[in-house]
């Protein structure tokens, strides 16, 4: 019958099934996601509830952490060190074992000194530990000063970044770009319909090359939509209220949907960013 | 994880900060100043210039010097009774920048509760 031996792929138009698999219904399903990485403290992550690590509500997908190897256990199976940052003591392993020679495993870190691993958090029958993706001895002290700070700028930021987001859509995640949108509004402006929105360019501040400012700001605000069904397009206009008029917000999000940006969800009036985290 | 994996939320205190935490598990990260003879204290100088004493629980035999990391309970405003503490060779502790530490250090205390991760609550 069909494919056995069979090498040739010409015939009745059948590929031969030589491992035609159907799509992956794990991660990779929902389409580009974006990664991100947080410096954390053991404690945050003996102390999340659930599995994965959020901060504000931003998932972290990938953490890292600064401590000192207090030990390290090898078994055939895997590897553990517990890292230990002053706020507790988490269990970071790498799994692959040992050949049962622990000296010859570069990735080891040596029991005293500090470390650092960067990873994700897993939590199997409510046993948290880190699996490590790398390892590292610290080189320098003062990437411990670095890591506390970047621990507590990180929250601060992303709290900021929570409450900044509807109403001050316009504001850059980067800052010093509020500027450009004053002096880029109240009328004249040639919206960018039909794509031709390249020529008005604000100057290259947009994050997407050929956006006008106006696009760039309905662009930012249906990218930060937190819900399944995204949001809808009256809490598009009263987010940009005063600055965009009503028809020239429904030009944009007609020049958006055309150009695969965004897509339509629950409804015709609900929006969803293509480039959004929140997918 | 196993209880022998599990240890305390310590404070990371300098000089200034030492007393708030008197009975409390601190985390004094500083240079040896000189150890005191019978190897079972030592004083530290912290990362605000403050000199603090550690006392051991238990002797040690050589005599230490350059950046240490010390562990244990702060008792009133300069003394530190250790459980365990860390040294660190002069590749590394040459190049640490004790005045930035210690703005890290003061930063910690002053920034608000849930934003800040590294004072136990």
């Amino acid at each position: 019958m069909w494919g056995n031996n069979d090498q040739s792929f010409g015939g009745g138009g059948f590929l031969t099934s030589q491992g035609y698999e159907s799509p992956q219904t794990g991660d990779k399903s929902k389409g580009r996601r974006s990664q991100n990485i947080m410096p954390v403290t053991c404690k945050q992550l003996l102390e999340c509830e659930e599995d994965t690590y959020k901060v504000e509500g931003f998932e972290a997908h990938v953490v890292t952490l600064v401590g000192l190897v207090r030990s390290v256990e090898t078994s055939t199976t895997k590897v553990s060190m517990f890292i230990e940052d002053q706020t507790g003591t988490m269990e970071c392993v790498n799994y692959g074992g040992t050949d049962g020679d622990a000296s010859s495993d570069p990735t080891l870190l040596a029991e005293g000194t500090y470390g650092r691993v960067v990873g994700a958090l897993r939590n199997p029958k409510n046993q948290k530990y880190v699996i490590i993706f790398k390892s590292a001895p610290v080189t320098d002290m003062n990437e411990v000063t670095c890591h506390i700070l970047e621990v507590i700028q990180n929250r601060m930021k992303l709290k900021k970044l929570r409450e900044g987001d509807a109403q001050k859509a316009a504001t850059s995640f980067t800052g010093g770009e509020n500027t450009f949108t004053n002096s880029m509004l109240a009328g004249g402006l040639p919206t960018g319909t039909g794509g031709g929105g390249s020529a008005s360019a604000s100057g290259g501040v947009g994050h997407i090359a050929g956006f006008t400012a106006n696009q760039n700001m309905v662009h930012r605000i249906i990218c930060n939509a937190r819900e399944e069904s995204g949001i809808h397009k009256d809490q598009i206009i009263a987010a940009v209220k005063n600055k965009i008029a009503q028809k020239e917000i429904m030009e944009i999000l007609d020049f958006l949907s055309n150009e695969g940006h965004v897509f339509s969800t629950v409804d015709d009036d609900h929006f969803k960013s293509t480039d959004s985290q929140y997918m | 994880m196993a209880d022998e994996h599990v240890s305390p939320h310590r404070a990371r205190v300098n000089g200034a900060f030492l007393h708030q935490y008197h009975g409390k598990p601190v985390c004094l990260l500083g240079t040896i100043i000189r150890a005191d003879g019978g190897g079972t204290s030592f004083q530290v100088k912290a990362s605000d210039g403050n000199q603090i004493n550690v006392r051991l629980r238990s002797p040690i035999s050589e005599p230490l010097t350059g950046l240490v990391e010390v562990y244990g309970i702060g008792q009133g405003k300069n003394l530190v009774v250790a459980d365990s503490f860390t040294t660190f060779p002069d590749s590394l502790g040459n190049n640490f920048e004790m005045n930035t530490y210690n703005e890290a250090v003061k930063l910690l205390h002053s920034v608000e509760g849930n934003l800040n991760p590294w004072i136990p609550t």
